[in-house]
């Protein structure tokens, strides 16, 4: 239990493999989620721009931590046509939901590989395992990535997140240690066309049994009832705030975003008031989000908030008071009661939907 | 049972203004306050108290940090410790783990280390489970109830898709979300109370670091460029008590969602 005080600086680029590596991801029911693909994807294209960059062929490796109860389900030569040349895949009761023992594996895994980079999804699991992980290897993490290229020349990874509040975009490089570790917000990387016939070895580590032990015991899982639906899910977000005067308000958001595959979110004060659940706070206390199109209701724009969803692509607004913030970030802005605008609009969506000959 | 807050000093956004210009929080003026999750996480630490208990709150940051920590003295807790150095300057997650842990062990390592996920300037959310690394003890991360178990602790986190429970001795680290509570005020007694504690302040060199094994020499990420994405907008405005404005807007927004592709009707 002693903290180390010097970083092994340098002490691995000797020694570097020729890899990039993905920390894979699995669901509740086993099947592995999308950002698994995404990342083995982007994993895919940095290994390809590192191997023109340097002239040595790089590979890419995606580490699976699997709960043994479902890790049947979970198909990890899935992963090849997306291109992946090897999956490790570990297996134990105490996993994923030992954040620790993933981390003790991970960090044991890639402290003897040595790949250059190593990469997870920006979601619970990842952004608890890889701190965890990069503290083990003395290595820098860069959290929330929104864009991962290799920088010419160098070869090294450029990580580029959002910084102070989502409304600058920070580019990072960690020079000196490896692996180069970055989390990535989901749908950073689109899952490409599979290639089919792509060779992939799936391979199962031996691991010192200590690794797996943990000090954590699973008691429960309960999955959220579907319906409300998440919020990073959709190419769009529909969000309600303080003005919708009351909790029953979040029907017409769940309605309007039902509509359209959106998720949905809540500004702070709107879950303060328990009118939504933290999952769903957007904003420099909650989630940052950037979907295609961004639809705020009853929201008045506190900084605070516009620093969590300013990127988004287009942003449509519906507030009461002329002169709110969140007019000032908008694309179009509805000045008018977003009980009168909402049930609206989505008499016009549905008409559209059903001109469409959607399923309406 | 001896618990550990680690608490972090930041701009008060509540109070920040934006500047229009280039999207940027003017940090300039803005008061110094709590991180709000922080205070979640102190709130948490006061409510699994029992008689007998300890709270510590420690803190990396520059010399005014000491208010921070002050506050966070009026809400009940028994000591509070700002590790503070030129030499912490420019200190990524790691380097600022370090030092934690390293504050962590020099009071001997408590048996329950509660800080907030993230922080709402840096926003990385990852000392937590790295301070946790360096100590080799369990993480529990987005935890919304905490309560005693046993020789140790059982939580419920709140992931993306639903709540796990867990059991987990001691000592851990437990990062919180606002959800776990609501922070009560501060009392009269306590912040008089507060006044009348020191605030213990621990340099580099007290921790047992040389000065090229903290801060910006030793953190291993490094900042490149930033660049400000164009954000100002100019909103095509409707004001709904003009029905024929209304249909234009509503109109418009139709346009937007079916360039976007997803008019496609809701699966069933």
């Amino acid at each position: 239990m002693t903290v180390l005080k010097k970083p092994v600086a340098g002490e691995w680029n000797s020694g570097v493999a020729d890899e990039i590596w993905v920390l894979g991801e699995a669901g509740a029911d086993g099947e592995l989620t999308a950002p698994a693909f995404e990342l083995t994807a982007g994993a895919r294209g940095l290994a390809d721009a590192l191997s023109s960059s340097v002239d040595r062929p790089h590979g890419v490796t995606v580490v699976l931590t699997l709960d043994a109860k479902t890790a049947d389900r979970c198909g990890p030569e899935k992963l090849g046509p997306y291109g992946a040349d090897r999956v490790l895949v570990v297996k134990s009761e105490s996993l994923p939901f030992d954040r620790a023992a993933c981390a003790r594996i991970l960090a044991h895994l890639a402290g003897t590989s040595r790949p250059a980079i190593l990469i997870a999804s920006a979601s619970a699991f990842g952004r608890s395992v890889m701190p965890y992980a990069a503290a083990l290897l003395r290595t820098g993490l860069t959290a929330d990535c929104t864009g991962l290229s290799i920088e010419p020349g160098s070869g090294l990874l450029l990580q580029t997140r959002p910084a102070t509040g989502g409304n600058v975009m920070a580019t990072i490089r960690t020079p000196d240690h490896k692996p180069q570790m970055a989390t990535v917000r989901p749908k950073t990387f689109e899952i490409p066309e599979p290639v089919t016939g792509r060779p992939v070895r799936i391979l199962t580590p031996e691991l010192p049994e200590e690794l797996r032990k943990g000090t954590v015991r699973t008691v429960k899982f309960e999955r959220f009832a579907g319906g409300e639906g998440t919020l990073q899910d959709g190419e769009v977000v529909v969000s309600g705030g303080r003005g919708l005067r009351r909790a029953e308000g979040f029907d017409l958001i769940a309605k309007l975003a039902s509509l359209l595959g959106a998720g949905v979110g809540a500004s702070r004060p709107a879950v303060e008031m328990k009118w939504m659940g933290y999952p769903h706070q957007v904003g420099l206390s909650g989630q940052v989000v950037s979907p295609r199109v961004y639809i705020a209701a009853g929201i008045s724009g506190a900084v605070q908030h516009l620093a969590g969803m300013q990127t988004s692509e287009k942003i449509i607004s519906v507030n009461r008071d002329p002169d709110a913030q969140i007019f000032g970030v908008s694309d179009v802005a509805i000045c008018g009661d977003l009980y009168e605008v909402l049930p609206k609009l989505i008499e016009k969506i549905e008409a559209k939907i059903g001109e469409k000959g959607g399923r309406a | 049972m001896r618990i550990a807050v680690l608490i972090k000093q930041v701009p008060d956004t509540d109070d920040v203004k934006m500047d229009p210009e280039r999207g940027t929080m003017i940090r300039e003026g803005a008061g110094g306050v709590v991180n709000p999750l922080d205070l979640n996480a102190l709130e948490a630490a006061m409510r699994i108290r029992l008689a007998g208990d300890s709270v510590t709150l420690l803190s990396m940051g520059p010399p005014n940090a000491e208010e921070a920590l002050r506050e966070g003295l009026s809400f009940g807790a028994d000591r509070a410790i700002l590790a503070t150095d030129r030499a912490f300057a420019g200190s990524d997650s790691w380097a600022t783990s370090k030092v934690l842990a390293a504050m962590l062990e020099k009071i001997g390592v408590p048996d329950l280390i509660i800080a907030g996920e993230k922080a709402t300037d840096g926003e990385t959310g990852q000392v937590g489970p790295e301070v946790a690394a360096l100590l080799g003890v369990p993480v529990e991360t987005r935890v919304t109830r905490l309560e005693k178990s046993g020789d140790g602790i059982e939580v419920d986190c709140t992931l993306e898709d639903g709540i796990l429970t867990q059991r987990v001795q001691l000592p851990c680290v437990v990062t919180v979300l606002s959800d776990i509570n609501i922070p009560s005020l501060p009392t009269l007694a306590g912040k008089k109370s507060a006044y009348l504690k020191d605030v213990e302040t621990l340099t580099a060199e007290s921790l047992g670091f040389g000065p090229d094994e903290v801060g910006l020499d030793v953190s291993p990420t490094r900042v490149v460029r930033i660049d400000r994405p164009e954000i100002a907008r100019t909103a095509e405005k409707f004001f709904a008590k003009h029905e024929e404005e209304l249909e234009a807007g509503l109109n418009r927004v139709v346009e937007i969602l079916s360039n976007c592709g997803v008019l496609r009707g809701a699966p069933e």
